[in-house]
């Protein structure tokens, strides 16, 4: 049996071959429902202080540069040694209240920068960093000014050496990830993908991927049909992840018999976070045809073609979703909450109050039971914010089906007259799997392109397929007695985005901070003044994994957080002129002359983690920074913050009925 | 003295990607875009065109293609008043796909309701006659055993797309004026038959439906 599969992996020559596939027990590389992470915790005081190295750092395009590579990046050496027991138990012992046992450990590289960042009269030059032509005083002076404010440089994007040579701290956020392809044209060959999607039936026809076409597709759905089905029979188990260490390689497995869905990354992803994005996936799927259909249509056939069955509609929607998972700063998916329009108090009372009344006033057009849920939101680049929700008391709808529901309309309005309104039927998968529900969808305004105003839609959901006209006049009474309250304004303009300076938190780059009662984050705009998309997309790709890396430091296997209350630090660090941390497969190697100044720059960021049972804070500081003590005092300031303009920030009541 | 309003409800059908969307939009915007997005579900519509001395407003229903939302559609036609079967001149299927429409409504719909059938995308038919799979004569021929409208257009180029609807308004008043002529007088009667916004009438689907 393994010798046939052997066999068939070589005929495929898929890239898996070269490692042994073969299950065994003492093989680090495959895991099944459990693992261990190298982790050390500390209490202290009533907080507890967890360190975990994150699980991955870098990928490699090419495992033959393997050796350079490592050098390349020294951070993951210091990971490899960190997750032998020994140096762990090392670490422990000089658990001296340092919490980045990351730094501590014994690679050199990151010894002395972080000698050199903590203490910046010794004379660093000699390593090898190409500022040498700084003495102390004006390398002094710099640090100094940092501390006093949160940039360096007034515009981030303008050309580096219009300001002399780089300097310690700026708040550009380097990348120290190398760059997987992820956007590139789906033509090209299935392996020079960083991170894929597939969806198949248990019977291994396929359905779905995010690149490749059937024909390239097709001979690995037997090889995950064969994997599946391979623990489940002889191990009573369901795989869940495939990790290959050695090429940063991760397959991770979810069964939704009868439909299967893998994911692929290079890009050091966790199994949980991998395995979050397929159930993402699957919840697509069953909105667009829900669990009873799909029962029924693999009742009788089990190898019945789902493939013809979807529509075009399904395969761009998928797409989109798998775009946004790989490439757009997107919160709401990673930790599972929504973005909130940011309105005073009074207005957004106001607002609910003549919703409620309206719903009360219109009772005869709009008998008790036609609307389900109603949602007014504003939209902009992609990103949804909710401005109010309409809810029967005691009742709220999963984020994840929202989350759906935005992406559907994002589509649909693409490129669709603004004055149109749509009936569309969907099934939320959290709400009730097997039923479908009906969204009335109308945009109340439309900002004209370049305009710095949302848009702004109302969605009316009901559970009636011909509530149609009863939801559209109440949408249009409702739209009329908001505008004529003068409140309408208020939801068209964002009079209120922040930006992380309007924050007294120096050091702090961006944050996101989600309010665990309310299920709603809020994060400051993003700190990037282009017009670019490539650029725009860059920036956000870099943040994302950032935050990616944050979030499953303190997030275990299940998806859980590892304590209820925990604080992390995290730093990356790469060495000086480390040439591939920005242009790793030489994606846009066109603009040349800046990223000769990025090689240059030294990397040393810093993150923090801070899990409660009242809120999750995620913060990426400004390059350079290095002082925990700031750090966590700008932290306490974002939370104090979030917390004062907390009606503000978030819908708290809504209007319920 | 303000003109008199007649309102016509309208619905589209049709295999997915023929064009519907976009003969829509070109007729209510005479706007184009390449790429668009397939309908999900069904989008409302509403536009305002003087034929002759009238001006009437097309409420249009521009439905789903695919076949997942068929079992939606009799929503949409059961109480139209007229019906858009619109193909694509280059894929025969949907041709097979119109005549089903076609007869469907003939079923289902109400008796008198008016069907225009719209083979699209003859402007790629312009470009190279070769493309075209569906004949002229063949598409005239169910039009006349049906008592259809015909028209080729093209939602890209505009060509024939305000015709269609001019088409339909102008066979649709036709009633009007003897109605107009029983019904003079009594304003509330002619505008519930006529206006689908008021409540009224919005509340008639409903009540058909709830079987």
């Amino acid at each position: 049996m393994m010798d046939i599969r052997d066999q068939y992996l070589d005929t495929e020559g898929a890239p898996i071959r070269k490692y042994n596939l073969r299950p065994s027990r003492s093989r680090a590389s495959f895991q099944i429902q459990q693992r261990a992470k190298p982790s050390i915790s500390i209490n202290l005081d009533n907080t507890v202080v967890q360190t975990i190295v994150p699980p991955v750092d870098n990928t490699f395009t090419d495992d033959q540069d393997r050796a350079e590579s490592i050098q390349a990046f020294p951070r993951l050496k210091s990971m490899h040694s960190i997750s032998s027991l020994a140096s762990r138990r090392a670490a422990r012992n000089m658990a001296s209240l340092d919490q980045l046992s990351v730094n501590s450990t014994i690679d050199p590289i990151v010894e002395q920068s972080y000698l050199y960042n903590s203490a910046f009269n010794n004379d660093v030059a000699a390593e090898g960093s190409q500022e040498n032509g700084l003495d102390e005083n004006v390398r002094r002076d710099l640090i100094e000014r940092l501390a006093q404010s949160i940039y360096s440089y007034p515009t981030s994007l303008a050309k580096p050496h219009a300001y002399g040579p780089k300097s310690v701290v700026s708040n550009e956020i380097p990348d120290v990830f190398t760059s997987v392809n992820t956007s590139g044209d789906a033509s090209k060959d299935l392996k020079s993908h960083g991170k894929n999607f597939l969806i198949l039936t248990s019977a291994g026809k396929p359905i779905f991927s995010m690149f490749g076409n059937d024909k390239d597709i097709i001979p690995y759905m037997g090889v995950i049909n064969t994997v599946v089905s391979y623990f489940q029979v002889n191990q009573k188990a369901q795989i869940r992840s495939i990790n290959l260490k050695k090429t940063k390689q991760a397959f991770v497995f979810l069964n939704k018999s009868p439909i299967l869905l893998m994911a692929y990354s290079r890009r050091g992803e966790s199994t949980n976070q991998l395995m979050a994005q397929l159930d993402l996936l699957y919840s697509y799927l069953i909105s667009s045809i829900n669990e009873r259909q799909l029962q029924r249509l693999f009742h009788n056939r089990s190898n019945f073609d789902l493939h013809n069955y979807l529509e075009v509609t399904d395969f761009d929607n998928l797409r989109q979703i798998c775009f946004i998972l790989c490439n757009k700063l997107y919160p709401d998916f990673s930790i599972n909450a929504l973005q909130c329009f940011i309105m005073r108090k009074t207005i957004r009372s106001k607002i609910h109050d003549t919703i409620h009344t309206e719903l009360l006033n219109e009772s005869k057009y709009i008998p008790r039971g036609t609307l389900l849920y109603g949602l007014i939101l504003s939209h902009k680049r992609d990103m949804f914010k909710l401005c109010s929700v309409i809810r029967p008391k005691g009742h709220t709808l999963h984020t994840v089906d929202l989350q759906l529901l935005f992406c559907l309309i994002t589509h649909q309005f693409a490129n669709r007259d603004g004055d149109q309104e749509l009936w569309l039927p969907i099934c939320f998968p959290k709400f009730n799997s097997n039923g479908f529900l009906y969204s009335y969808i109308k945009y109340l305004s439309r900002a004209a392109p370049g305009s710095p105003n949302e848009d702004t839609v109302l969605v009316l959901i009901s559970a009636q397929k011909d509530a149609f006209f009863k939801l559209k006049l109440f949408g249009d009474k409702l739209w009329n007695k908001l505008q004529s309250e003068k409140l309408g304004d208020y939801l068209i303009q964002d009079r209120l985005k922040f930006r992380i300076s309007d924050i007294p938190a120096p050091l702090v780059h961006h944050f996101v901070y989600k309010s665990k009662k309310y299920v709603q984050y809020v994060m400051p705009e993003l700190e990037i003044r282009t017009e670019d998309e490539a650029q725009l997309q860059q920036y956000e790709q870099k943040l994302k994994t950032y935050y990616e890396h944050l979030h499953h430091s303190a997030i275990d296997d299940r998806g859980v957080p590892i304590n209820k209350t925990m604080l992390n630090y995290i730093h990356w660090e790469t060495g000086p002129g480390n040439a591939q941390s920005l242009n790793g497969d030489g994606n846009d190697g066109d603009d040349d002359d800046t990223s000769e100044e990025f090689r240059r720059e030294r990397t040393s960021m810093m993150g923090l983690v801070w899990i409660t049972p009242q809120f999750e804070l995620y913060l990426v500081c400004n390059n350079g920074v290095d002082n925990k003590e700031t750090v966590l005092r700008s932290a306490k300031q974002i939370i104090e913050w979030c917390r004062k303009y907390e009606a503000r920030l978030f819908i708290q009541e809504g209007a319920t009925f | 003295m303000s003109k008199p309003v007649t309102s016509i409800k309208l619905v589209l059908l049709g295999e997915a990607a023929v064009g519907k969307s976009s003969i829509v939009l070109r007729f209510v915007s005479d706007d184009f875009s390449e790429n668009k997005e397939p309908t999900i579900g069904a989008a409302f519509l509403t536009q305002r065109v003087n034929i002759n001395d009238h001006t009437v407003k097309f409420e249009i229903w521009d439905t789903a293609g695919q076949e997942r939302f068929a079992s939606l559609a009799p929503m949409y036609y059961r109480n139209a008043q007229a019906a858009l079967v619109v193909y694509d001149v280059t894929k025969p299927q949907s041709f097979i796909k119109a005549r089903h429409w076609v007869k469907e409504l003939h079923e289902q719909a109400s008796k008198n309701i008016i069907i225009a059938l719209v083979g699209n995308k003859v402007d790629i038919v312009d470009e190279n006659e070769e493309e075209r799979k569906v004949a002229r004569e063949e598409a005239e021929k169910l039009a006349e055993e049906e008592g259809l409208l015909f028209f080729e257009t093209s939602a890209k180029t505009g060509a024939n797309i305000n015709e269609v609807f001019m088409g339909i308004g102008e066979k649709i008043p036709l009633k009007g004026p003897e109605e107009e002529a029983q019904g003079s007088g009594l304003n509330v009667t002619d505008d519930q038959r006529v206006n689908l916004d008021s409540p009224g009438n919005a509340d008639g689907p409903a009540g058909a439906c709830s079987c």
